[in-house]
């Protein structure tokens, strides 16, 4: 049984970090419409501007803000420069704008930073505490906790506010939106910079585990898809349990199955989650009308 | 007109980050000196220039630029030109690289540093009549009467040893955790046939990808099956991740691991938790005067450690440079070839490089060494002189 528990919590913890990256992909998607395949590589250049300010000798935390801003500032300047020019045309225009974007990124990072591997410490130790037989340390803890207080104020924000409220409205109709005098362009420049800081914010919590590579960031696009489509495209509540359910996923599979076919069990689950839901675990029938 | 302009500018500047890093083309050249005289040759690098792993083309060209200090610029009258190929640490794109410079009939090649690509490369190199010198240690790279030679040694003799080594220190069951690499594949299964050789039962052998961001499952495993030991194989970052992790999730045994457990980069991903971790290799920065002097003087004129890769790679580019040296004027693709099965040149690892009829190293060093206080330290030398 501790084995099982163990499992349980370390992929809560792995995968509360693919959440965050999954909200991003969601609330992006939740206000444009477009899947936004650089949001990993965004989240890696969060990563490696942390690193920086680190180096330069700021505390770990402000040096983790510096690439949450950074993450935010790139989520903006995509959204400004490369997909508002293409939003009249077709959706995939905008979607294989986004793949440009990604390849663009990691040529960066890599003439910025350059190849080498680099690394990050943890925002707390990761030394591990023991209860009973299942071991948890206060990295997982911080992680954990910037994660739900993270998604809460985003959830509520997306809920509550007018921003969000806009942001809902322009998933259904972006004409109807400017009758209330509200700017579907402004919208969705908030949409993207927010989904950017939630990326930078990721990246730089997972980079102590998975240390600094310039295409790391396309793993991390295709985790935060993954939990943003099982979660429910547009859901962000959806897709922080989605990311967490696909590591606690990987990792049964990975005990009680084999590791080589832990994520062929994990997408698997998902496949068999949308045959039967297609709106995903948390998704709202408005995005499954607007998919059909 | 002013969008125009805009867009285009943004194009020019993205075309020019991306030929930068490499991923536009695969097949730069630079030359060492008059590459237009007429005793000019080629070598050929092909190795990552970009992803990844771009680090190993880098430490290629630093391999060469320093043994071509020290040996000279143009051995045997010869003055070289280097055609480079992208081989991204991926087989297919080692394939495309490998094709692109071998056109272009250089004498020698230096083999990518993945596993898989110089296996996908070894039928090309038969096909064109060229030789390649190889850090690559998975067991299958060299063969009689081949066409590659390798300035490091097998993982099958390396893992010989090292299991015997961990059978002697009491460990009965074992589990292991590897990537799904053509090294990694090759170097755990030298491994485990070594391990049940000398009575280890290898309880767990499971595998994670690349791309994965997390190995609790994996760890959570190892530490169910009850294993008195644990094995982690890893390139640089993932083998310091790994020993991390499992420090996080109490799995209380002894771990050993690979070569790369034994390089910075390890180091740093996995600080304090790397401290006593096991690990066989060929090269300890302390472990001879040679390797001294040799750190010294590549931290001194590129700023950064040397590690395993980097000494090898440079073990292979002063046999390449010996070989065509000992060509004379008829330097060719069969030529030097011919010269680098039989050459016999200074070492770093090794004092004399010379190979056997496989192209292996004769004496190839096997050391055991761990990590203290952020330094890697030599625990045993179970193979080679000093």
């Amino acid at each position: 049984m501790s084995t099982f528990i163990q499992a349980v919590v370390a992929g809560i913890a792995a995968g509360a970090v693919y959440g965050l990256l999954g909200a991003g992909f969601s609330l992006a998607y939740k206000t444009t419409g477009i899947i936004n395949f650089a949001h990993g590589d965004i989240a890696m250049l969060g990563a490696y501007v942390t690193f920086s300010v680190f180096g330069w000798g700021a505390p770990l935390f402000v040096a983790a803000l510096a690439g949450v801003v950074a993450g935010g500032l790139a989520g903006a300047v995509m959204e400004r420069g490369v997909l508002r020019p293409l939003y009249k045309r077709p959706l995939v225009a905008g979607i294989l704008a986004t793949v440009g974007v990604s390849v663009v990124l990691q040529s960066v990072i890599q003439l910025v930073w350059g190849s080498l591997p680099l690394t990050l410490p943890s925002l707390a130790s990761s030394t591990p505490w023991r209860i009973g037989s299942v071991a948890f340390s206060p990295a997982q803890a911080v992680l954990l906790a910037v994660t739900i207080i993270v998604s809460t104020a985003l959830i509520f924000a997306v809920d509550r506010t007018r921003v969000g409220r806009g942001m809902r409205a322009c998933a259904q109709d972006s004409g109807v939106v400017v009758l209330f005098g509200i700017s579907p362009e402004r919208l969705y420049l908030t949409a993207f910079a927010i989904a950017g800081m939630l990326a930078g914010l990721a990246g730089a919590l997972i980079t102590p585990t998975i240390g600094l590579t310039p295409s790391r960031g396309v793993s991390l696009s295709v985790l935060g898809f993954a939990a943003a489509v099982l979660g429910g495209l547009g859901s962000v509540t959806g897709a922080i349990v989605g990311g967490i359910a696909i590591a606690v996923l990987r990792n049964l599979a990975s005990v009680y199955v084999s590791a080589g076919y832990a994520d062929a069990v994990a997408y698997l689950a998902i496949v068999l989650v949308l045959l039967v839901r297609v709106r995903g675990l948390l998704g709202d029938d408005l995005e499954t009308v607007r998919s059909v | 007109m002013v969008s125009h302009i805009k867009w285009a500018g943004a194009a020019m500047v993205g075309a020019a980050a991306l030929a930068a890093v490499g991923c536009g083309g695969s097949d730069k050249t630079s030359s060492a000196s008059d590459a237009g005289s007429a005793n000019a040759v080629k070598v050929a690098i092909v190795q990552p220039y970009s992803g990844d792993s771009a680090y190993y083309g880098e430490y290629a060209d630093q391999a060469f630029k320093l043994a071509m200090e020290e040996l000279g610029s143009t051995p045997g009258g010869h003055a070289i030109t280097f055609v480079r190929g992208d081989s991204k640490c991926v087989p297919t794109a080692a394939v495309q690289a490998g094709n692109q410079v071998l056109a272009q009939s250089p004498v020698a090649v230096m083999a990518p540093a993945c596993s898989g690509d110089t296996l996908a490369l070894k039928p090309l190199l038969k096909a064109r009549n060229v030789s390649a010198c190889s850090i690559n240690l998975h067991p299958e790279i060299t063969e009689a009467n081949g066409k590659i030679v390798r300035a490091a040694p097998s993982d099958a003799f390396t893992n010989e040893l090292f299991a015997k080594y961990i059978a002697d220190k009491g460990v009965k069951k074992i589990g292991i955790l590897h990537d799904t690499s053509g090294y990694g594949q090759g170097n755990v299964d030298t491994l485990v046939s070594s391990l049940e050789k000398n009575g280890v039962k290898v309880a767990v052998n499971a595998t994670y990808d690349f791309a994965d961001t997390d190995y609790s499952g994996q760890i959570v495993k190892l530490k169910k099956a009850k294993v008195d030991a644990a094995y982690f194989e890893g390139y640089d970052l993932a083998a310091g991740n790994l020993v991390k992790q499992a420090k996080q999730l109490q799995l209380d045994v002894p771990y050993y691991a690979n070569t790369n457990a034994g390089n910075d980069t390890a180091e740093k991903a996995a600080g304090k938790s790397l401290d006593g971790v096991l690990f066989a290799t060929a090269f300890l920065a302390d472990s001879s005067d040679a390797t001294r002097k040799f750190t010294a003087t590549w931290q001194q004129k590129f700023n950064q450690a040397p590690n395993s890769d980097s000494v090898d790679l440079y073990q292979c580019a002063v046999v390449i440079l010996k070989a065509i040296e000992a060509t004379g004027k008829n330097a060719t693709g069969a030529t030097v070839g011919e010269q680098m099965a039989k050459v016999s040149a200074p070492g770093v690892t090794v004092g004399t490089m010379a190979f056997d009829a496989s192209g292996d190293l004769n004496d190839p060093p096997v050391l055991i060494g761990t990590w203290k206080d952020g330094k890697a330290v030599l625990v045993d030398r179970l193979s080679g002189a000093e």
